[in-house]
Order: structure tokens, then sequence, then C-alpha cells
């Protein structure tokens, strides 16, 4: 099969790949490396900015990485059939993330596909499909219809950080959590003697505070209890004091600063 | 209503999933390391599973990875949590065969959203309508 020449852009100008902005871009999941390198010259050709991956599970984390650096992906061509996970349970676990099909259209690429195969990608999650071998002209109505021009969007993380009203009970709990910590850290500033058993009850209270203060309204306050607890547990003996000194500083200040909000 | 199994060594955390979720209906069992959570997942044969990646014993990824391949659990939905900072539980996650994951922090409604999106369409998905 060879690829059929494409009308060039209104300009006149034919398009070289990431000389000019591209018309959107695709996450290409496929493991057959003829069909990836063929697929993706097609998509590049008509003006899109493909990048791959080459299982499902691969997808996912890529889209994940995608959604948490806030880089650009207007949607994915996903084959059906592919080692370690496959496309629809790819599409499945990406939209139980909480990605809606607005947000990020998934289209099937599917070889000798019947209506049952076709009913099985709509059910996972997918909003069209393409036949194998794929045709230009198909996959060109394909992307234009789903990538509105000029629309290109990142996936902002849609997941929202906690707006529950949690109960009395819980309330109080994460604040006993959190002064044991806050306390637990003072007292090993102020004693000053650094034995390895209070560095490691000072890194277990941090631990904790860790996992449930950004879910209490307090994310940084997490992270820096986060910094604090890897470096007690991996900083050097002789350069711990110090550094221990300087995070409890910056603990201290962060969670000063929390409780008067 | 659904029976959902939750495995979490932060006893916090356990009891805000558990309000979420039993607040909307649900019956939750939270059990605090990987092994216990194979156990109870085995006996109640929970319609889903949720699991903390960093549990002790067995990793959530572990449990996870047992539930995929036993000949009774292997159908079993299951939703990873995994902390906001660690992109490597994802992949982990996704090669293991979960069927969804949540970063930490979350909104726990957001949470039972997903949870009950997947109770309605259940692993298999063949079927079902959208």
């Amino acid at each position: 099969m060879s690829i059929e020449p494409i009308e060039k852009s209104s300009d006149g100008a034919a398009r070289a790949p990431g000389q000019s902005k591209p018309k959107g871009y695709l996450l290409l999941v496929e493991d057959h490396d003829i069909n990836q390198i063929l697929i993706k010259a097609m998509t590049e050709e008509l003006g899109y900015q493909t990048e791959l991956a080459v299982d499902g599970a691969e997808a996912v984390a890529w889209i994940d990485a995608a959604r948490s650096e806030n880089s650009p992906i207007d949607l994915v061509l996903m084959d059906l059939q592919m080692p370690v996970m496959d496309g629809l349970e790819a599409t499945r676990m990406i939209r139980a993330s909480g990605l809606s099909e607005t947000c990020l259209p998934i289209v099937a690429i599917t070889a000798n596909a019947d209506q049952e195969d076709i009913d099985r990608c709509f059910a996972a999650g997918m909003q069209d499909h393409i036949a194998k071998p794929v045709m230009m002209e198909e996959l060109q109505m394909v992307l234009e219809a789903k990538i509105p021009p000029a629309a290109h969007k990142s996936l902002k993380s849609q997941q929202t950080t906690p707006k529950t009203q949690f109960s009395d009970e819980l309330n109080s709990r994460y604040a006993t959590r959190r002064d044991q910590a806050i306390g637990s850290l003072m007292g090993l500033v102020q004693v000053g003697t650094f034995l390895d058993h209070e560095l490691t009850e000072v890194a277990d209270h941090l631990h904790k505070l860790t996992g449930t203060a950004a879910m209490f309204g307090e994310p940084e306050l997490g992270t820096q209890a986060k910094i604090l607890e890897d470096g007690i547990r991996s900083w050097k003996r002789s350069e711990r004091p110090e550094k221990i000194r300087q995070c409890a500083a910056v603990l201290l200040t962060v969670a000063q600063s929390g409780k008067s909000i | 209503m659904a029976r959902i199994i939750y495995a979490e060594d932060d006893e916090i955390m356990g009891e805000i999933v558990r309000d979420a979720l039993s607040s909307a209906g649900h019956v939750v069992g939270v059990v605090e390391n990987g092994k216990a959570a194979l156990k109870a997942i085995s006996i109640k044969l929970p319609e889903l599973v949720i699991l903390d990646c960093s549990i002790p014993e067995l990793s959530g990824i572990e449990v996870l990875r047992s539930i995929r391949l036993s000949r009774h659990l292997y159908d079993t939905p299951v939703l990873m949590l995994t902390a906001r900072s660690s992109e490597k539980d994802v992949s982990l996650a996704a090669y293991a065969g979960a069927d969804g994951y949540i970063k930490k922090p979350f909104d726990p409604e957001y949470l039972v959203f997903l949870a009950e999106s997947l109770l309605k369409e259940g692993r298999s998905g063949g079927n079902m309508s959208h």
C-alpha cells in the first residue's frame, strides 16, 4: 500500500512536520511496527503531531503523565489487539480514571471488525472506529470530525481536590495526627540529639501526615512532610542535623500559615 | 447497594472512604494490609475492590496481580489509589490490569462517582450499553 499525496494546504505550501503549528496532538497506540510507522506518517501528513505507545498499559501511563504535566493531547487512535493490555481494557481504564469522552475522544483501529466488535468498542467508551488498512480519506474525516480546529486543549486534571465537609470526628482525628507530627518534630529539633529511634518516630508521624494533609486542605504541608520524611530516611548522618533543621523550619512555617486560614 | 473491600493502612483514609461509600448505600469492609485484603476478597467476593498502592505485607499492585490470576476473582473490578507524586504507580497499575485509578488527594464524592460507574459497567463491558 502506498501513501497517496494529499492536497496542499490552502496557502499552497506543503506542510512539513514541525514547521507550523500542528492541527492537533494525537496518541497512536499500536504494537505492530509497520503500522506504527505507516499510521504515524499518515497523521503527520495530515498536519497532526503524533506520539506513540506500544500497548494499552503504556497508553494509560502516557495519558496520565500528559495530564499531570499539562501537555496537549486531543485524541487517541487505539489498536484493539495488543499484548499486555488490549485497546478495550485500556479505554475502560482511561474512562474509569475520570477522563470523559468530550475531554479525550478515543478512536478504535479495527481489523476485520464486525458489528459486534464495533459495539464492544462503543461500550468500552470509544467514540468512533477506523478500519484497517487505514485509508487517508477515512482518517482525515474522522480526525476532522473529532478535533475541532484550533481547539487544542490540554487535559487539565479533572480530578477535584476535596470539597466534602468531613465529620467532626474525622477533623479532630486529623488535628491530633497533625499535632503529633509537628510536636514530635519540634521535640526532635529542640533536643538536638537526633538518635535513630527519635528519627524513626518522627519519620513515621510525618508519613501519616504526608498521606492525609492534602485531603484536609493542606497540600503544601503534605509536600513538606514528604520531603522531610524522605530526607530523614536517606540523608547521611553527618548532614542530617543541619538539613533537618532547615526543612523543619519550612514545614513549621507552612503549618503555621495553614492554621491561621 | 454493593459490597466493596477497601485496602488501606491509614485509618483516617479508611474512615473517609468508608463514610463516603456507605452514605451512598454501599457496604464497605476496610482491611489494612495486602494479605488481609486477599483473604477478605476471596471470602466475601465483593463487587468492587479498592486498593491503595502502598499497603504493607503485599502491595496493592501485588494484590491486584493475584486477583487477575485467580480463577474465581479475575473478573472483579479494581480501582487503585495512588499518591499523586508517583507516576510509576499508574503504569504498574495499568500493566497489572487495574480498571481505574485515583490520585490522592481526591474528593470522596469523586471516588464514589468512579466506584459507581465501575459497578454499573463492570469489567466485561462487552454487551453493555454506554
